[in-house]
């Protein structure tokens, strides 16, 4: 090792210097690119309100298809039963599914401090109280969202021509253009990219930002920057620094470098645009690192939102942070079970530990991370979509039915989002700061549903039509004896044409396609396009640009009909 | 006085007359006049590669002279000449001269067909041409690769006198049947000589207690054996004292042709398989010699001959079994060596992974770099004494001893006997520790010593304390290699990807090893779900990653090996994937059943159209999955005896224990007692189970009866060839007729798929698009006989306007067709297209993360003929490529692989952890520290010494000269890039050489000491700089 007692290491850049010099000409230059495009010379003011009326969005991708008939259960169709000899979720005793109401809330009547006190203590199809259908108990902290009348389920969403592929489609659901592989730019991109043109050079540098892997499709594209974390407590800063002077240096020097032009190549702009990107943003994180490592404050939920008369989770009163969380013990469950500590009521009163009280299997905290990061972005900077994504759903084999057989089993996965809606609700009410929960939604994507049949492998195969999980103050949800939040599964939902309602028995709705598929009745895009434009503000002009095709009336996306590939379809549902 | 605007020809120099140019339209020069200043001016940024901008001026149009250079100022917003002549009236001509075409090849066939250029590669391609290597590298079986060499070291075992083969085997476990009887059988027809049979009860006593200068005393727990409960157990009396023969070993007898010890050992001869009472030879055992719920322990010697099949020992009920001759083959001891650095910490650690047992012997430890050289720093290193003070065995290697039955040298060794995973820590920790060791701070010492592993699945590590490297052996890729391919379960996955980093980085075989990890990414497996997969019979976390590491070198290797044979076609790439277990278990496969009224797994027949061969939504149906589904039931994993792993037919056992071997039998660990199911005999293996299978009912790649049931579609004739491919495919059926087949010969069906796939064209067409996605650039879109999608306009072959990338991927078609996928042809026709060699594909592709710290460390890695490197990996880039973008190799869970393309790799996140990545590899390790001050592992083991690659590559006089240092740097990591459009970065790479610390303050380059740190800093600060630049992402 060369001079190793030379403690004047010259080769790294802080954040703050970097961005000292290059803040102020990379969203110009990053915007500059954009006024070559003829349609925005032509616009000159602003349209719509994204990003002007302080509507945020957070997404949750669950990839490898979400059995939707095994989280939505069509309980009351007789053929959901006998499709499925092991997965089926079974009917709770004495309970009368077909009874209108509020969704049930499964908490042990026990006492609490119990070794029998589970926080998945149930092992039935819980009561949704539209009539008809059932929550795959690993949903249970869903009801307490449902009854707030902030989620809406929406079931039997898909898109034309439905290829089975995971990657078509997933290309599909992030591009907004069904069956068209050559589109490499996402929905969410298109629609920061309205902001970005609209605001010019006042629009923030922080727009869509996911924190997973690497940069999603549905936030690329190569004429403005999005920005993906990997580990979102690790971006603050570039390099080593150890000595102020050579930080200096060498950032100043990178900045001047990075201005050199070169003659176009393939992701050359892209390259451009991200290193930028980097460049504006490093700020920003830097700022949250503290809220992010939870010093000095932690989230916690509190339960008297929800009608206990406890603060506490779950009904849990006698449940206490255990030591080294930080926690307040006079509130309950940590909203994000980041790690086992803060997992539920992992510690029993009495000292003992305990997986049965996890909220989520401990194989989620990196997601519970990312979900806190994405939560926290959009309520302290000016981010207007964020999001992350979990994987795992692709149960061909093994899927496991009410109770998980393994950590990747689909009711352990279903833990993961169940939860994720219930405590963001709970963050984005309790600890508001430029994002309550009336101007966030947040919204599940998974690229297509499971066959209706189990396979031998005790699993399902890929097949249609699956289900959209939305929730935020502003949404539609349940209300009492007029709405109910469950969208397209009930035969007796007269809000669906009569003919697009829910058919049960072996010809019915689960066996709509090739006789095992369930058919779809209400695109993605209409959920999306919905989202964007009436949630975070688009008008109907940029939505058709968002996603193309959406006033295109062979789509009938906006009043529904007979789509592209002769299905019918409804209109949009009014979801917020 | 008022000019015309005079103009300017453009026109392109060419130097090489083969060479072809992007199509780039010609530029305008501007030239602007005041009184009589002209100037000219023209933007930057022109043309790809651009190696020099050359103006010309003249007063006739016939009679240009070159401007000087010198006189033309560069800037970022362009290129400016100005002159005061007084002429009337001037022509200008520019002419842009590109990288000549015979650079532009090198770089090419570097960054494509290598992980980029290593200083030295640079030079001796440049000497023997790009051709040369282009047909070196598509031959590999001709360059030797002694990265990756290895000769093997057997000492005690095949070779020497038969008396000498003895294999020992020793397990522990717990009685539950007091009075036996104990029974010794052969599971097949067979022979084998057993001798020193020993079963003992297991006691332990506390000896040995040490008092620390702390006054914290140390005891040291021993075990030791009761006696032998058996009788006549060395065979030195005839085999019916003590002994009752079944029926089928009648002929077995006490044999006086080997002995293990004494004169006689047992001469098992088995007519019929053994299994318990009648069928084995058996011994009742006394009343009371044995406790129920004791430990105890057995212990034999077998010597196996040709003949010689699965032999078992065990005591009635499951409490304890010892078998043979189904273990990885003769133990063979190896050698291992480490130079280090020591701490001045006084201890010398030995230690396992995990429970288990190996022996180590000739443990020694020199002062200096060369091993065995000079006097051993540890005593009794040849354990020929007891193991006494200096020497400690602590915590859960407690239970190790001096072995006198297996020894490299002398008569003893340490038996390392271990309850769970080894540490060091003094005396505190898991290890057999010596303590008192004479070493002094950052002395360098080199450890060696022989091992001789026995548990699957762990790893031998001695050390001394604190030693900042990795000190576990064959850490060498060669190591690692052979380690490997003795499928001994003792490599872990973090283990194997050390291997193959360490080959892209230094391999020979460059273009094998970008197309070994090209296919193992196209085939993909998931080795995480193949450790779900094992987890059930093993229960040991270790154990199962080794196991699941072994099934992805099993392919890989295959892989390897197919890719070294010239005549090597994309079906026996694709058959290596179908056998794979790794991906049997992956795309569930393993469960898929076919008989009855089971509906088979479609996850493999889905992802082998779309994936691996035709690609998605070409050329088939989900009813053809449905259909081709049916095909792969059977194809199943399951374990087997390790002579049948290329034997689909074999014997086997499942996971759940049922079949000829009952996988519960075999409960504990060898030597311990541990309550897992840790020592499973057997290999896991391609097995083909005819009773899942379910027949062919229609044929695949049909074209089928409107309507029909998914679940078993009708066929009413066979898909043909989209009109696109043209003549003379286009109409040609390729529908597969698969015969209805019976009993093993089902298995077939498997092969006549892959076989048909290999050879259709829109496999061919699937396959080249991804090559030439690998070797030219991402704009390939991917192939659909869909006709309204655009992709198939794209590939309408008979289109005479088609893309150049259309008309390539046609001719690779076209070789596949005509050599039957024979990977070598289509790799000539991509290497020799027009697109390869221009400027069309150079530079176009951004690095994926694994080619960005491949290339960063070879950038910098020159090797001498000592062996001496400029830069360092020991391969572990795993954490990095983490961080990059979650690229965990072999270790990919979705189907798809990882993307070649840039895009779904750039974001600011993963480019700040490149950055981060690069700056800290150009560190000094000492000075590598976060914020807070803690040792920063952003490059992990990874070091560069660009210092020591400059004074070896430039000569003396160049040292202090800022421009021949910065040209160096420039010309290797931009290699493939013009001077013309680098002259920005050689303006910064110069400034940053001249200018102090603090980034304004000047200070000559020239004025440094360059043997001092300043010197170096600087360097090392101007190579970060150009490593963290956009232009180094891209190839």
């Amino acid at each position: 090792m060369r001079h190793s007692n030379c403690s004047c290491n010259l080769n790294v850049i802080t954040r703050r210097n970097f961005l000292s010099r290059s803040a102020k000409t990379s969203l110009a230059v990053a915007l500059s690119t954009l006024v070559d495009i003829p349609l925005v010379v032509k616009r000159a003011l602003a349209e719509g309100s994204i990003g002007l009326n302080g509507k945020k969005l957070l997404f949750i991708w669950l990839r490898g298809a979400n059995d939707g008939l095994n989280s939505v259960i069509p309980i009351l169709d007789p053929s959901y039963d006998s499709s499925r000899p092991t997965l089926a979720i079974p009917p709770a005793q004495g309970t009368n599914y077909s009874t209108a109401g509020p969704a049930d809330f499964p908490v042990s009547s026990a006492d609490p401090a119990s070794p029998d006190f589970d926080t998945y203590h149930f092992g039935n199809a819980i009561r949704l109280g539209n009539g008809f259908a059932a929550l795959h108990p690993s949903l249970k902290f869903l009801s307490p969202v449902y009854n707030a009348g902030d989620l809406a389920l929406i079931h039997r969403v898909a898109y034309p021509r439905q290829s089975r592929s995971h990657f078509d489609s997933q290309r599909y659901w992030e591009n907004g253009t069904p069956n068209n592989n050559l589109a490499n730019d996402g929905i969410f991109y298109r629609t920061m990219l309205e902001y970005l043109i609209d605001q010019g050079a006042n629009a923030s540098p922080l727009t869509g930002v996911s924190i997973q892997s690497s940069l999603p499709l549905i936030l690329r594209g190569s004429e403005a920057p999005m920005t993906n974390l990997t580990d979102p407590l690790r971006y603050d800063l570039l390099g080593i620094p150890n000595s102020s002077n050579a930080n200096f240096k060498a950032s100043m020097f990178l900045n001047q470098a990075n201005t050199y032009p070169f003659p176009s190549k393939q992701s050359r702009a892209l390259l451009q645009l991200q290193y930028e990107n980097m460049a504006t943003t490093l700020d920003e994180f830097a700022a949250l690192r503290p809220i992010l490592e939870e010093t000095g404050n932690t989230f916690q939920d509190d339960a008297r939102l929800d009608g206990f008369t406890s603060a506490k989770t779950d009904g849990d009163t006698s449940w206490v942070p255990p030591a080294g969380t930080n926690g307040n013990s006079s509130l309950g469950y940590f909203l994000f079970p980041t790690t086992q500590l803060k997992n539920g009521g992992w510690r029993r009163p009495n000292g003992t530990n305990d997986a049965g009280k996890y909220v989520v299997p401990p194989s989620l905290q990196t997601l519970f991370e990312r979900i806190k990061a994405a939560a926290i972005i959009l309520n302290k900077t000016d981010a207007i979509i964020a999001g992350t994504e979990f994987g795992g759903f692709d149960t061909h084999s093994q899927q496991g039915g009410a109770a998980s057989n393994n950590a990747n089993s689909h009711p352990e996965l279903n833990k993961g989002f169940g939860w994720a809606m219930y405590a963001l609700r709970k963050y984005f009410t309790l600890y508001e700061d430029r994002a309550g929960w009336d101007d966030v939604v947040v919204v599940t994507l998974t690229e297509f549903g499971r066959t209706t049949i189990e396979n031998a492998d005790l699993g399902t195969d890929h097949a249609e039509a699956g289900v959209m999980f939305v929730a935020g103050g502003a949404v539609n949800g349940y209300v009492p004896s007029v709405r109910s939040g469950v969208y397209n599964c009930n035969p007796n939902d007269t809000t669906v044409p009569a003919e697009l309602r829910w058919v049960t028995g072996g010809s019915g709705s689960m066996f709509g396609v090739s006789g095992r598929y369930l058919r779809r009745v209400t695109d993605y895009r209409q959920v999306l396009g919905e989202l964007i434009r009436d949630h975070l503000g688009a008008t109907q002009n940029q939505l058709n640009r968002i996603i193309p095709g959406y006033a295109n009336p062979t789509e009938r996306l906006l009043a529904g009909g007979a789509s592209i590939d002769g299905a019918q379809i409804r209109g949009e549902l009014g979801i917020v | 006085m008022q000019y015309r605007v005079v103009v300017l020809t453009v026109c392109l120099g060419i130097l090489a007359p083969t060479f072809l140019f992007g199509a780039d339209p010609p530029t305008q020069l501007d030239l602007t006049v005041s009184n009589t200043v002209k100037t000219i001016t023209w933007p930057r940024a022109l043309l790809p590669a651009l190696d020099q901008n050359r103006l010309m001026a003249a007063t006739n149009i016939t009679n240009f002279a070159q401007v000087p250079g010198s006189n033309i100022t560069a800037l970022a917003s362009g290129y400016t000449w100005r002159t005061t002549n007084s002429f009337p009236g001037q022509f200008y001509n520019l002419e842009l001269i590109q990288l000549s075409s015979n650079d532009l090849l090198r770089a090419n066939v570097l960054n494509r067909l290598a992980y980029g250029p290593t200083p030295d590669e640079l030079e001796r391609v440049a000497a023997i041409g790009a051709e040369a290597y282009i047909n070196e590298q598509l031959a590999p079986e001709t360059i030797p690769n002694p990265i990756e060499s290895y000769t093997v070291v057997q000492t005690n075992s095949l070779g020497s006198t038969p008396n000498s083969n003895w294999n020992i085997v020793t397990v522990t476990g717990t009685v539950s049947s007091a009075t036996g009887p104990f029974y010794m059988y052969l599971r097949e027809i067979g022979n084998v000589y057993i001798d020193s049979v020993r079963l003992s009860l297991l006691f332990t006593n506390i000896t040995s207690c040490v008092t620390n200068t702390n006054n914290v005393v140390t005891c040291v727990t021993n075990y030791y054996l009761g006696t032998n409960v058996l009788v006549n157990s060395d065979f030195e009396q005839p085999l019916g004292v003590g002994w009752t023969l079944g029926a089928n070993l009648v002929q077995s007898s006490s044999s006086p042709d080997y002995a293990c010890s004494g004169n006689f050992s047992c001469r098992m001869v088995s007519t019929a398989p053994g299994s318990t009472g009648g069928s084995s030879i058996q011994q009742n055992i006394a009343a009371g010699a044995l406790i129920n719920g004791h430990r105890c322990v057995l212990s034999f010697a077998y010597l196996p001959d040709s003949d010689s099949r699965l032999l078992t020992l065990r005591l009635s009920g499951t409490g304890i079994i010892g078998s043979g001759m189904d273990d990885s083959g003769p133990p063979s001891w190896i050698y291992a060596t480490f130079t280090g650095q020591s701490t001045g910490s006084r201890f010398l650690y030995g230690y396992l992974s995990g429970p288990g047992e190996a022996w180590v012997d000739d443990v020694k430890l020199v002062s200096g770099s060369v091993a065995e050289a000079g006097p051993n720093l540890l005593q009794n290193g040849g354990f020929e004494s007891p193991l006494g003070p200096p020497w400690f065995a602590v915590g859960n290697h407690s239970g190790s001893a001096i072995d006198n039955t297996v020894a490299y040298s002398g008569s003893g060794s340490l038996r390392v006997l271990a309850t769970g995973n080894g540490s060091g820590n003094q005396t505190n920790g898991n290890s057999v520790v010596q303590t008192g060791i004479l070493v002094t701070n950052n002395g360098t010492y080199t450890i060696s010593f022989w091992y001789r592993p026995a548990t699957q699945g762990r790893r031998v590590t001695v050390r001394l304390s604190g030693q900042p490297a990795d000190q576990s052996p064959d850490r060498l890729a060669s190591g690692f290699k052979r380690r490997l391919d003795a499928a001994n379960w003792g490599v872990s996955l973090d283990e194997m990807r050390r291997w193959l980093c360490q080959n892209a980085v230094g391999s020979s075989h460059q273009l094998l090893e970008v197309l070994t990890q090209f296919f193992e990414n196209h085939f993909v497996t998931y080795h995480s779900k193949t450790r779900d997969f094992l987890d059930p019979p093993y229960n040991d976390g270790p154990l199962e990653d080794a196991i699941a590491t072994d099934l992805e070198y099993r392919e890989v290797s295959r892989w390897r090996t197919a890719l070294l044979s010239p005549n090597c076609t994309f079906y026996d790439l694709l058959k290596i994937h179908a056998e794979s277990p790794a991906e049997i278990i992956y795309l569930d496969t393993v469960g898929s059943r076919g008989d009855a009224n089971n509906l088979a797994n479609e996850n493999y027949a889905r992802e082998l159209f779309e994936l691996f061969c035709m690609g998605v939504d070409n050329g088939y149906d989900q009813n053809d999955i449905v259909a081709m589904s049916r095909a792969w039931t059977g194809w199943t994993v399951r374990i087997a005896r390790r002579e049948h792993i290329d034997n689909p037919f074999a014997p086997s056992v499942n996971r759940n224990g049922q079949g000829d071997i009952n996988l519960m039998q075999f409960g504990n660990y060898p030597g311990l007692g541990n309550s897992t199911v840790s020592n499973i005999i057997g290999v896991w293996t391609f097995i083909f189970d005819q009773s899942w299978h379910g027949t062919n009912r229609a044929p695949i790649l049909s074209e089928w009866v409107p309507g029909t049931p998914a679940t078993n579609p009708v066929a009413m004739g066979p898909k043909r060839y989209a009109a696109r491919f043209g003549p003379p495919w286009a109409g040609r059926s390729y529908q597969i007729n698969i015969p209805r087949r019976t009993g093993t010969n089902a298995i077939q069906d498997g092969y006549d798929v892959i076989r048909s796939l290999s050879t259709n064209l829109h496999t061919a067409e699937y396959l080249s698009v991804k090559l030439c996605s690998l070797f030219i650039h991402d704009g390939f879109p991917n192939p659909t006989t869909q006709t309204n999608l655009p992709e198939y306009a794209f590939y309408d072959y008979t289109n005479p306007n088609r893309t150049p990338e259309a008309e390539l991927i046609r001719r690779c078609i076209v070789t596949w067709d005509q050599t039957g996928g024979r990977i070598r042809d289509v790799l000539r026709t991509i290497f020799d297209s027009d697109l390869f060699r221009s400027h069309a594909g150079s530079r176009q592709k951004v690095k994926t993360p694994l080619e960005f710290v491949i290339s960063a460390v070879r950038a910098l890695n020159s090797v001498d003929a000592a062996g001496q490197a400029t830069a360092f990996t020991d391969g572990n880039f795993s954490t990095q490529l983490g961080r990059m973008g979650s690229m965990s190799l072999f270790n990919r869970a979705d189907p798809d692989g990882y993307p070649e393309a840039g895009p779904p790799w750039i974001s600011a996140g993963t480019l700040a952890e490149r950055l981060r990545f690069v700056q800290t590899l150009l560190t000094v390790p000492a000075a590598r520290t976060n914020l807070n001050g803690t040792a920063n592992g952003d490059a992990g083991n990874n070091t560069a010494d660009p210092v020591a690659l400059l004074k070896r590559k430039l000569p003396p006089p160049s040292w202090n000269n800022a421009g021949d240092v910065a040209d160096f740097f420039l010309a290797l990591l931009f290699f493939g890039e013009g001077k013309a459009n680098l002259d920005l970065y050689r303006v910064s790479a110069v400034s940053f050489l001249n200018t102090a610390d603090n980034g304004t303050t000047p200070s000559l380059f020239s004025g440094l000491s360059n043997t001092g740190p300043d010197y170096d800093t600087r360097v090392r600060g101007m190579v970060s700089l150009l490593m963290t630049l956009q232009r180094f992402q891209e190839q």
